[in-house]
């Protein structure tokens, strides 16, 4: 009788760290990919600089469009910056690099540039990189919330105190795929 | 196959395909004479053999023999004349076919994918026991550079059974069209897309996916069509959705579509693999029917369109990422 108890005991407690530590986990994965959209953003900002260099040699009429992207980056490199704000920043860089990179059309000579055809590239690239990192944290959100709102994990979350998480929405233009004729002809 | 292919291909048989298998013709009927001489032979062996085991006189059994020696020397003829018959075809008709999808495209008849290339994509891990293959095609496609060829895999599978007899069976692993392209986005990880096996009742098909080990994390994807499909695993979260772009999964949608059959993907080294099965021998002549009929090379021709057109189907020749051809 009381082995059977102890077997019982036993079993809620082995439940009970299970539940735990798959809320942790979970909760810790969501910090893993901010982490990761932020080591993106970083890689990002190194390059920008270079980028705006290179297009100013060339671009004439849209100075103003790139000295407020330099402003931007200045303000969004800030470590204090909470999230939110420095998500919208985000976003106003990349609408702005988007007009840019519409732009450089007009610029046959820039757009023949070997070192500007580079970093457009490396743009690219960094551009669908942060897409996906803004995708995994959003599926690492979903799973996380999940976890808190689905039984029996919701009873444990409510004990430690978790809130749901918000999903970082992407911008409607962004959803749109990234295609040749977008970013080559206006 | 599409209208315009459709066209240009029905072009290409009338002019070229054609008086090529029609000069073939009496290669084939050759090969066809030799195995009906054989089977022949063997048949008319059979008499001999039942009137030895009624009488056992040994000069019946002579009689016998002779009829089946020559039967199975005739089918031994009959092989190689099928070989030379079989060489001759792709040498003219395949390799048409595949010039007329690509002219940058070369057809190596008698090589396949290598075991080592097979073992780098990692979609089937049993052990390798039996591989073959022919049928390579190789070539750049704008600027990606792609292969396939036909491969079968076969696992040697040992048994015992109640009687403490032993059964060896060969269980094949994949047999059908393997496909190498150079993908157009720097990765460094693994991501291996396989068929879903999730949509089972209860959601337990779901638990079932998240304990598959061996190749990294489960990761879910954001397009519920897709998810339907397939089921995706990686060792890296944000460089498994960085390849699986949002065009990508509806473009992958879209070619399980039109392929209609279980696909596997594996997105390594810079690569991807695809493996597409297929139940029978592409690419090779039928002696017993007249060679001329095109319904078997439209077939042909068809597997060939679909598996060239991962590239555009799949976008592979963008390269806006920084990676070069």
């Amino acid at each position: 009788m009381i082995m059977a108890l102890i077997g019982i005991i036993i079993f809620i407690i082995l439940i009970i760290v299970l539940l735990y530590n798959s809320l942790v986990a979970k909760k810790n994965a969501v910090g893993n990919a901010f982490g990761s959209i932020d080591a993106m953003l970083k890689k990002r900002y190194d390059l920008l600089p270079n980028l705006v260099e290179t297009v100013k040699q060339y671009m004439n009429y849209e100075r103003d469009t790139l000295t407020k992207v330099t402003e931007l980056r200045s303000k969004a490199v800030d470590p204090k910056l909470p999230p939110d704000q420095k998500i919208q920043l985000e976003n106003q860089i990349n609408t702005a690099m988007r007009g840019i990179m519409v732009q450089v059309e007009n610029y046959p000579d820039l757009k023949a540039n070997q070192n500007f055809m580079q970093l457009q590239g490396s743009w690219n690239e960094i551009e669908e990189q942060i897409s996906a990192a803004r995708r995994a944290y959003n599926a690492a959100v979903n799973s996380y919330n999940n976890a808190c709102e689905q039984f029996p994990t919701n009873i444990m979350a409510g004990m430690m105190n978790y809130q749901l998480k918000t999903y970082i929405e992407i911008p409607e233009e962004e959803r749109k795929n990234i295609s040749a004729r977008d970013l080559f002809n206006s | 196959m599409s209208m315009q292919s459709k066209a240009e291909f029905l072009k290409l048989y009338q002019s070229q395909l054609m008086p090529a298998l029609r000069s073939l013709e009496p290669a084939r009927k050759e090969a066809l004479t030799a195995f009906l001489t054989a089977l022949f032979f063997v048949l008319a062996s059979i008499p001999g053999f039942i009137a030895f085991s009624r009488i056992e006189n040994p000069v019946v059994l002579l009689i016998a023999l002779v009829p089946l020696g020559i039967g199975i020397y005739g089918f031994f003829r009959y092989n190689q004349k099928k070989k030379d018959y079989a060489a001759v075809f792709k040498e003219r008709v395949i390799r048409q076919m595949v010039k007329l999808i690509d002219p940058n495209l070369d057809y190596y008849p008698e090589h396949l994918i290598s075991k080592v290339e097979y073992k780098e994509a990692d979609i089937f891990r049993n052990p390798i026991d039996r591989y073959s293959g022919d049928d390579l095609v190789e070539g750049a496609l704008g600027v990606t550079r792609c292969r396939f060829s036909e491969l079968e895999h076969q696992e040697k599978k040992e048994s015992v059974d109640s009687k403490g007899r032993r059964h060896t069976n060969w269980v094949t692993i994949f047999k059908g069209i393997f496909f190498v392209a150079d993908f157009n986005k720097h990765f460094s990880g693994r991501t291996y897309v396989f068929p879903d096996a999730g949509s089972s009742f209860l959601g337990v098909g779901k638990l079932f996916e998240k304990w598959t080990t061996g190749r990294g994390d489960l990761v879910e994807l954001e397009n519920p069509e897709f998810e339907k499909l397939f089921t995706v695993y990686g060792t890296d979260q944000v460089e498994a959705r960085y390849i699986l772009s949002t065009s990508l999964m509806e473009r992958l949608v879209n070619f399980r579509r039109k392929a209609n059959t279980r696909l596997h993907l594996s997105f390594i080294h810079s690569k991807l693999y695809l493996a597409l099965p297929v139940n029978k021998n592409l690419f090779e002549p039928n002696v017993f029917s007249s060679g001329v009929k095109s319904g078997y090379l439209k077939e042909y021709f068809s597997y060939l369109e679909l598996v060239t057109g991962i590239i555009d189907d799949l976008n592979l020749n963008l390269r806006i990422w920084g990676k070069g051809p």
